[in-house]
């Protein structure tokens, strides 16, 4: 009766077991199973029992499940456990986790193996899906690490991507950045299997779709491209990849597509879920590092610019305060040069005998003005204050007309050597900024040679083909060339690429403006040319200019000489100039050809002593800017009394500003003036009111 | 012994060089009715292939000497052999491999870690009286 009632327990025990409790014969078949073995297997008690047991495990783990059974049966121990897949009825897989123990029949019977099992297929479930959730918590942790705030957003892609490679080993993970609704692959690492796709461009514009998830900020998940209807003409280029399954993750800052990151598998598959949330997590940090990146780099260019544009003011207002003073100086020099110039014709005039000697030393001073005259030119064009017209002009003549101001720029130490073609074509651009290139590049030279050297000016014809010409950022065609070489210091690669920058500048400071090849660059541009530059480190440098090629002869030069015949004449001309020396020069000139003179030093006399004169007044000449009332001001009441009065404005170049639209019909003589010239011109003025 | 009549004297040459998958895959087949000759090897097995003549061969993929696939090939290269229908046992669930096998002409794939014995044996029946 005990023993009954204890096997009623026992069986009572066993049937309420959640595990599962089974007994195999020495065949391995089932003898019994428990409640529990049906409920979990979902099996019918008469489908197992008589049936082997081995026959519901898989077959990959019977290699590990039936060395212990043996080894219970042999006696080898026992008690044994396993972990195993077995058959459900629905045709899932149950892991079990089982401990077999052996039974011997104590009557001498066949053993029996009695197998308790539990079923752990959600524990392994939840261990895989931490072990998951943890190697994500890995990952991210690692980015985070290594991606560090402000660090440049190639950088941050090369870290995040190291990490998905280590993390994701068997997929290639690949970061495209958008570009105007296109995917330029910049970075992709992992799987061999794959082709190197780094520099491919995807054009969503093919397909707009796509493009429209990723612009949403949804990711685009692709099982098998060949079965894939959504992706159009993407298909094909998945295809040429190789690539199979896709994950693509849009990457978006500040409502943006920056970028996508993508999983890429030449096999189909189906991502798992932790898949897709490890790429989304890791894509949302990556837009958020590029983005802070960027924003960085903003700030940068901001600072940077800001400086570079103070450096830039505080360079032009120096400039610009320079430019002031040469114009203020070459001014006054210009009123100086006039009479130095012109009195010296005067006498010249009045010295006809070619072998005197005072004429002789007359003529001295004269050249001595002229070269003077020359110099305040160039110093005014230096300072930018003239305003040029381009012309038909021969370059041999320009550096033929430079040669003694260049040897007096370059010095004693620097060998000038100039090779003009005979058969140079001509070209159409200003004079005066043709000299300014030179005389730059001839500055430039000199500096490059602090030891003294050679410097050689050329000039020749060339015909750019396309590729040259393209070279050069010039249009094909007919060019004639002029060459500046010295072989002086030379620049790297560095220097010349910035060299035609604006203040960029590699002499000491306040040795060079940084302004002497941006202004260069900018005539060239400015007259449909180019310039070419060789240089290397100890090498020298040549600049080669190409201007275009016209086939116009060039316009002779308004001459000096006294082309006019001495006429008596009897016009009035008033006459108002505050510089002595320029009155006197005009009197004595205009005086001797017949004219009558009211002179005056300033606006308000001039005024007085035509209020005074009963006659009319043929011609006003008047400086341009005077104490009082200036040279326009003085015209327009002249104008008031006398509305058909002709206008005759002298000016040193720094008044020309002052002449505006207002100043009434007028015409204009340059500072320094010679005799024949002030004559010519006033002769000009006046003739055509003597016709009528 | 539990056998169908119909599979009673077929007889099935399995070739696994894994020894407790090639004793069980035998007594569990064996339980079925059917006769099972039994190869360790590649080249045993295509040795066994010509000799025996069987109704079906149940063929490893993994195995050393000769791999699954050259076997199966050689098999359906030899007019004596390649009638016989090949069921072949694989550890790899790549699709590149089962496209492979079927192409060389396999009766059917089946994955290791996605079948019980009793399925293989299922399988097998399926194959020997099908239509």
């Amino acid at each position: 009766v005990a023993f009954n009632h204890s096997e009623a327990h026992f069986r009572s025990l066993i049937e309420n077991s959640n595990d599962m409790i089974a007994l195999l014969d020495a065949q391995g078949r089932f003898e019994y199973v428990s409640p529990a073995v049906t409920r979990v297997l979902g099996y019918a008690d008469s489908e197992l029992l008589g049936h082997t047991a081995v026959e519901f495990v898989a077959l990959e783990d019977l290699s590990s499940v039936l060395p212990r059974f043996t080894a219970l049966l042999s006696g080898d121990t026992s008690l044994t456990t396993a972990e195993y897949r077995i058959r459900r009825k629905d045709g899932g897989w149950c892991i079990v986790e089982s401990i077999g123990c052996l039974l011997r029949d104590d009557a001498g019977g066949a053993p029996a193996i009695v197998v308790n099992s539990r079923d752990v297929t959600e524990r392994k479930a939840a261990e895989e899906a931490l072990r998951q959730t943890d190697a994500r918590l890995r990952l991210l942790n690692n980015i985070s690490r290594h991606v560090k705030l402000g660090m440049p957003a190639d950088e941050v892609v090369e870290h995040v991507l190291g990490e998905m490679a280590t993390h994701f080993p068997r997929y290639r993970v690949s970061y495209g950045a958008a570009d105007n609704g296109r995917i330029v692959v910049r970075f992709a690492l992992g799987t061999a299997e794959l082709p190197a796709i780094i520099g491919r461009v995807i054009d969503f514009g093919e397909t707009p779709a796509i493009l429209g998830i990723l612009r949403e900020g949804r990711a685009l998940t692709i099982e098998n491209a060949a079965r894939d209807d959504r992706l159009g003409a993407f298909a094909e280029r998945l295809r040429e990849w190789n690539v199979a399954a896709l994950m693509l993750i849009p990457l978006r800052a500040g409502g943006q597509l920056k970028g996508v990151l993508a999983l890429a598998s030449p096999r189909p598959r189906t991502w798992a879920a932790h898949e897709q949330t490890t790429l989304r997590e890791v894509g949302d940090y990556l837009a958020l590092a590029i983005a802070e990146s960027e924003a960085q780099e903003q700030r940068k260019r901001v600072e940077s610019a800001l400086s570079i544009s103070q450096q830039r003011l505080r360079q032009a207002q120096k400039l610009e305060a320079v430019g002031r003073l040469a114009g203020g100086i070459a001014h006054d020099f210009n009123n100086l040069l006039t009479a130095i110039i012109g009195y010296s014709e005067l006498l010249l005039a009045e010295l006809p005998d070619r072998d005197d000697v005072i004429r002789r030393d007359v003529l001295e001073i004269k050249q001595a003005g002229d070269r003077a005259a020359s110099l305040t030119r160039q110093l005014l064009a230096f300072s930018r204050q003239q305003v040029l017209e381009p012309q038909v002009v021969d370059l041999n003549a320009i550096v033929r007309n430079m040669d003694q101001l260049l040897r007096r720029l370059i010095g004693e130490d620097v060998h000038l050597v100039i090779d003009s073609a005979a058969d140079l074509g001509q070209t159409k651009a200003d004079p005066g900024q043709i000299e300014q290139v030179v005389m730059n590049l001839a500055l430039n030279a000199r500096d490059a040679m602090g030891d003294g050297g050679r410097l050689s000016i050329r000039t020749c014809n060339a015909a750019l083909q396309a590729d040259e010409a393209s070279a050069l950022g010039a249009t094909p065609g007919e060019y004639v060339v002029l060459e500046v070489e010295d072989n002086g210091s030379g620049m790297d690669a560095e220097t010349q690429s910035r060299i035609f920058e604006p203040f960029f500048t590699t002499k000491e400071p306040n040795k060079g403006t940084g302004l002497g090849l941006a202004t260069v660059y900018g005539i060239v541009q400015q007259s449909h040319g180019a310039i070419g530059v060789t240089s290397s480190p100890g090498r020298g440098t040549t600049f080669r200019i190409y201007l275009p090629r016209v086939d116009e002869p060039v316009r002779p030069a308004r001459a000096d000489g006294p082309s006019a015949p001495h006429v008596e004449t009897s016009e009035t001309i008033l006459i108002a100039e505050d510089e002595s020396s320029i009155r006197n020069l005009m009197r004595a000139v205009l005086a001797r050809s017949g004219y009558r003179l009211i002179e005056s030093a300033n606006a308000e006399e001039a005024l007085e002593r035509l209020a005074a004169y009963d006659g009319s007044i043929h011609l006003l000449i008047s400086d341009v800017v005077m104490p009082g009332l200036n040279g326009p001001e003085l015209a327009a009441r002249v104008r008031q009394r006398q509305p058909d009065v002709q206008v005759l404005f002298l000016s040193g170049y720094a008044d020309q500003a002052v002449l505006g639209e207002q100043s009434g019909p007028h015409a204009f003589l340059a500072k320094p003036f010679t005799p024949a010239v002030l004559k010519e011109k006033v002769r000009q003025l006046l003739e055509p009111r003597r016709r009528a | 012994v539990i056998g169908s009549s119909l599979l009673s004297g077929r007889r099935v040459l399995l070739v696994e060089d894994d020894p407790i998958l090639q004793r069980a895959g035998e007594a569990s087949l064996r339980q079925r009715g059917l006769t099972i000759i039994t190869a360790s090897d590649g080249a045993e097995g295509l040795k066994k292939a010509r000799d025996e003549a069987p109704d079906l061969v149940l063929l490893d993929l993994l195995m050393p000497l000769m791999p699954g696939v050259e076997l199966l090939r050689a098999l359906k290269a030899d007019a004596a052999t390649a009638g016989i229908p090949v069921l072949v046992l694989s550890n790899s669930s790549r699709d590149d491999d089962k496209r492979e096998a079927l192409a060389l002409g396999a009766a059917g794939y089946l994955v290791k870690a996605n079948i019980s014995l009793k399925e293989l044996g299922d399988h097998v029946e399926r194959l020997l009286t099908g239509p």
